[in-house]
């Protein structure tokens, strides 16, 4: 199975090392590219979609679709990302025995080194040792309920029935609610990334909560009150 | 502004090492990379070196010598590494504060997720905020570092044993009995790892058993359990 990379950008800060690994691990993969004009005319991908930087929800809906006109699943990439010799393979590996299992996946996401707890390869709540560098539970696919899309796999199906919100955060937390709540089940892969992390949106966390909701009040108010308590 | 020094076998990784340098660090900094193929980069002044690489050890020696003809101190990069827009600069700042206490220094090492010891950032403390362990924003003195990223210096420069398996430890121990000092610095890389030598890491361990049993007996023990 091939599934594209489909990456939206608002700068391409840190693009050009992304697609750097793409090129010397997986050259055989297409490369979807959305973000302005003026950006992406520095970098090359196999299908560039010009489009205005709004809200990482909407950017990704757009670039996601465009690939999904084209194939049927995708793995959706932030642009601050590197790709190791494996991450692809072992993902694309993973999604294969989750859906041989008839697990019904909505997300299949690499761990990394910038994200939150369950993805992130410090998380170590069973206290493990170390083994050659990593915690043997790395190399396990564990299910979850919420991932960040910081390198995932979606098939076409879930996600033609749950696209992000308009949002910058919350919009990953929104999405996995969404899916779970049409029965599919979110997944952490033995595939790693490198994640800059915090280069587009910011670490301003009041800031970005504050911004997201409005619409979390307006539209999925029963998040809000199970999220905040409010 | 300090260079950077490169040791590559099989250049497997090494091109999206040489664009995170050429994004991240500043044009000033010269470039030594040892390397079968000539390297270029668009805005760096690079110097090109061939060598055989039987070892690690071996290959980062005389790329330590040769940028030593020149230069004082060096930050040496093993070539399956990343760096981040800080990276560089991060280290340099933790360089400068350590030498500002007056130490004598050996090495400084930046944190990544594939190392032993404490610059694996598994091993940290205090809370898991802002997707990184508190004790990460700290520099902290250690009795061993990988040398995957560091600054050394020539004044201290201790030579790698002709090894690859245990020759960090070699000459970690080394540096310690020459009162040199080691930190691991703020500074975060991405790392690889085993591109080089592989995942048959009972294997690699084999490889490095003849020379620390003939040179290194203590440590020969220590590793393979065998008579001191």
């Amino acid at each position: 199975m091939i599934s594209p990379i489909a990456i939206s950008t608002v700068h391409g800060k840190n693009l050009a090392v992304m697609l750097a690994s793409i090129r010397e691990y997986c050259p055989e993969i297409p490369v979807y590219l959305r973000g302005p004009a003026s950006v992406l005319e520095r970098f090359d991908a196999d299908v560039k979609v010009v489009g205005q930087p709004s809200n990482f929800g909407d950017d990704y809906n757009h670039i996601i679709n465009c690939a999904l006109k084209d194939f049927d699943s995708v793995v959706v990439a932030n642009d601050d990302i590197v790709l190791t010799p494996t991450s692809y393979r072992v993902l694309m590996d993973d999604v294969d025995i989750i859906s041989d299992l008839s697990l019904n996946p909505g997300w299949v996401a690499s761990r990394c080194d910038s994200a939150r707890e369950v993805q992130n390869i410090r998380w170590n709540p069973e206290g493990e040792a170390i083994d050659m560098c990593r915690f043997t539970s790395e190399s396990k696919i564990r299910q979850t309920d919420v991932i960040s899309p910081i390198f995932a796999w979606i098939c076409a199906d879930a996600f033609a029935q749950c696209p992000f919100p308009p949002l910058n955060w919350f919009s990953d937390d929104v999405q996995c609610a969404d899916l779970e709540a049409l029965g599919y089940k979110n997944f952490v892969s033995a595939s790693y990334v490198h994640h800059v992390g915090s280069q587009t949106v910011g670490v301003d966390a009041n800031a970005l909560t504050h911004q997201a909701m409005p619409w979390l009040m307006k539209y999925r108010p029963k998040y809000v009150q199970q999220w905040f308590n409010a | 502004m300090t260079p950077i020094g490169i040791c590559s076998k099989n250049e497997k990784c090494l091109p999206v090492l040489l664009k995170s340098i050429e994004l991240y660090v500043p044009d000033d900094v010269e470039v030594f990379i040892t390397s079968p193929n000539k390297q270029s980069l668009p805005k760096h002044k690079v110097h090109h070196f061939v060598h055989t690489y039987e070892t690690g050890g071996a290959a980062h020696n005389f790329m330590a010598h040769k940028i030593f003809e020149t230069h004082e101190e060096f930050v040496s990069i093993d070539d399956d590494v990343v760096l981040n827009p800080s990276t560089y600069s991060v280290l340099m700042d933790d360089v400068s504060h350590i030498k500002s206490m007056g130490y004598k220094i050996g090495l400084v090492a930046g944190r990544t997720n594939y190392a032993k010891g404490n610059q694996n950032i598994r091993t940290g403390s205090g809370s898991l905020s802002s997707l990184a362990y508190e004790s990460e924003n700290f520099i902290v003195e250690t009795d061993y570092l990988a040398g995957i990223f560091a600054w050394c210096q020539k004044s201290t420069w201790v030579d790698i044993a002709p090894i690859d398996w245990f020759s960090d430890d070699v000459q970690c121990e080394e540096y310690l009995k020459n009162e040199s000092r080691l930190f691991v610095s703020r500074a975060y890389f991405h790392h690889v790892g085993s591109q080089t030598f592989g995942y048959d890491f009972k294997k690699c361990k084999q490889d490095s058993e003849a020379w620390l049993r003939e040179n290194r007996p203590d440590m020969h023990a220590r590793y393979f359990g065998g008579k001191k």
